[in-house]
């Protein structure tokens, strides 16, 4: 295989997810993870906080260990080192999670059991946070990547990534979401898979909490806290035999909580229109229609590659024993 | 750290006529390799989320669960397209894992005294500063040790020394043997290469033909 190392590194998936942790701000909080479910869907992009965590020093610099989690490789940024350091933080800034920071009985929150998700040095709240978090900039770069290439691959499959103790039902999910999008962009497919076109409304769907308790409120992956869940890129060849089932465009049909104060969430176009700070794909400017005048020889040429296209894919597969 | 695959698009006869016939930089040579990018990040992404699900070794030797390294890495998958004629089409794969495709990899403890490998369920994806009660115990000098806790009422053995748990294996480094198949062969590449090739045509084939403008010769 032609291969060969470089050391001039472009603008990765990794970076621009590591760009959009490090462009939030941090925020205090003492109110529980049910009460900051009520934040609006802006704020939750723009600020990072942690339930129940006063400390401004702390949240900052559990922000930047945030930050490394994104980056993911090296190895300082596993999520053991992470850990360990995050928990030396709590020690620095006199956590305990039965009286939790100096003066937090005087706002009010409750002592903590150790080792549960309240204690914030306990191992699932600080995976939590870590993975949730980096899982959360790299689906959105993913949206951004994706969204770039339209044209040659139009589509998501929504599937598992990694696998869970104890799965949630995705496939019941889907059709609830799809359910409430009146199946906008939603393909059919006789095997169960959850294939929709990357402009659909129902990957808004899928994270709303206003559908499922445990969702996000963002329209990428992973949807849900700690879901496993991820997309797999479908080309436009792989749709050719898949039909979709409503493809009328109309707005977002998503049932929501009148009670809550979950702001509706933006498209995916709305979403990225809100970010200006993060730096934008390179669109394919191509349009979908192929200019004959592209060719040497113009439209004989192209009809010379025609002629003989269908003996060449038959050849192709042939040589391959499709 | 990244590796980079360059893969040239015009490498089967099949490519080599198609691109000889596209003027260089025109919007179709331009559609035509940013199909060819996006089928092989595809590819790519898809290999190494196949290949992730085949390498739990340890983790399931243990009994634990895995942490998902390799997925976090195929999503990091990208390539980059050059609009240029004759240029190869690169595809960027970033984690130091994927030096193994090209033979054994050497890893050496950075900034520590040593390696440590887990030996247990609860070990596994934890550093050992994170266990507390653990102990160093030498095995061959400057070759391998191992952090153990002791067996809460075990039985001391004729030396009198009580048992131990092993929780980490600790090693001055080890070789990962080499793993091709972390990546796609040059021959899956070429096969999407084609395959991105033949969907341009088959849409070239699906869209109207422009009328013929035909233009009486000038007196």
């Amino acid at each position: 295989m032609a291969k060969k190392r470089s050391s001039k590194r472009p603008r990765s998936p990794i970076q621009q997810a590591v760009e959009i942790v490090r462009r939030t701000s941090t925020m205090t909080t003492a109110m529980s993870a049910r009460e900051t479910a009520a934040l609006t869907a802006t704020m939750r992009k723009r600020v990072f906080w942690s339930a129940r965590t006063t400390k401004a020093k702390y949240v900052e610099e559990l922000h930047q260990l945030v930050e490394r989690a994104t980056r993911g490789e090296g190895d300082e940024n596993d999520l053991g080192q992470l850990r360990l350091e995050a928990r030396r933080l709590l020690a620095k800034y006199g956590y305990t999670p039965e009286k939790g920071f100096p003066g937090d009985a005087k706002r009010g929150i409750p002592a903590a059991m150790p080792g549960t998700l309240r204690d914030l040095r306990s191992e699932a709240r600080l995976n939590l946070i870590f993975n949730t978090q980096a899982a959360l900039a790299r689906g959105l770069g993913q949206k951004l990547r994706g969204l770039s290439r339209l044209s040659a691959a139009p589509a998501w499959e929504l599937t598992r990534l990694m696998q869970r103790a104890a799965p949630r039902d995705w496939e019941e999910r889907w059709v609830v979401a799809g359910g409430s999008v009146n199946w906008v962009g939603v393909y059919s497919t006789e095997d169960g898979r959850m294939i929709a076109r990357k402009t659909s409304p129902i990957w808004e769907a899928l994270g709303s909490r206003a559908l499922f308790e445990d969702a996000l409120n963002v329209d990428h992956a992973p949807f849900a806290l700690n879901s496993g869940m991820g997309w797999l890129e479908m080309m436009r060849s792989d749709l050719e035999d898949l039909r979709l089932v409503n493809d009328r465009r109309k707005p977002s049909e998503v049932e929501r909580d009148p009670d809550s104060q979950v702001e509706p969430i933006p498209t995916a176009e709305e979403a990225i229109e809100q970010m200006p700070e993060v730096q934008e794909p390179e669109t394919e400017e191509v349009p979908e229609y192929v200019n004959p005048d592209d060719f040497i020889g113009g439209q004989k040429t192209v009809d010379k590659l025609l002629e003989n296209l269908q003996d060449r894919i038959a050849a192709w597969k042939q040589e391959r024993g499709l | 750290m990244k590796t980079v695959i360059a893969r040239r698009d015009d490498a089967s006869p099949f490519l080599k006529d198609l691109q000889a016939s596209l003027k260089p930089n025109s919007a179709a040579s331009r559609q035509l390799r940013g199909g060819i990018a996006a089928r092989l990040e595809k590819l790519t992404r898809n290999h190494i989320l196949f290949a992730s699900a085949s390498r739990h070794k340890t983790a399931q030797r243990l009994g634990a669960t895995p942490t998902g390294y390799l997925v976090r890495l195929a999503q990091s998958v990208e390539t980059e397209v050059n609009p240029g004629a004759n240029t190869p089409c690169r595809v960027y794969v970033y984690g130091e894992i994927f030096s193994r495709v090209d033979g054994p990899v050497k890893v050496r403890p950075r900034r520590k005294q040593w390696l440590a490998i887990p030996a247990t369920r609860l070990a596994y994806g934890r550093r050992p500063h994170e266990i507390p009660g653990l102990r160093f115990m030498l095995m061959k000098k400057d070759k391998l040790a191992a952090l153990v806790s002791t067996v809460r009422g075990g039985k001391p053995d004729a030396k009198g020394r009580k048992p131990v748990k092993i929780w980490y294996w600790l090693k001055k480094g080890v070789t990962l043997p080499q793993d091709q198949g972390l990546l796609p062969t040059a021959k899956h590449y070429a096969d999407e290469m084609e395959l991105a090739a033949i969907d341009f045509l088959i849409e070239l084939e699906k869209q109207p033909r422009t009328p013929v403008i035909t233009t009486g010769r000038r007196k």
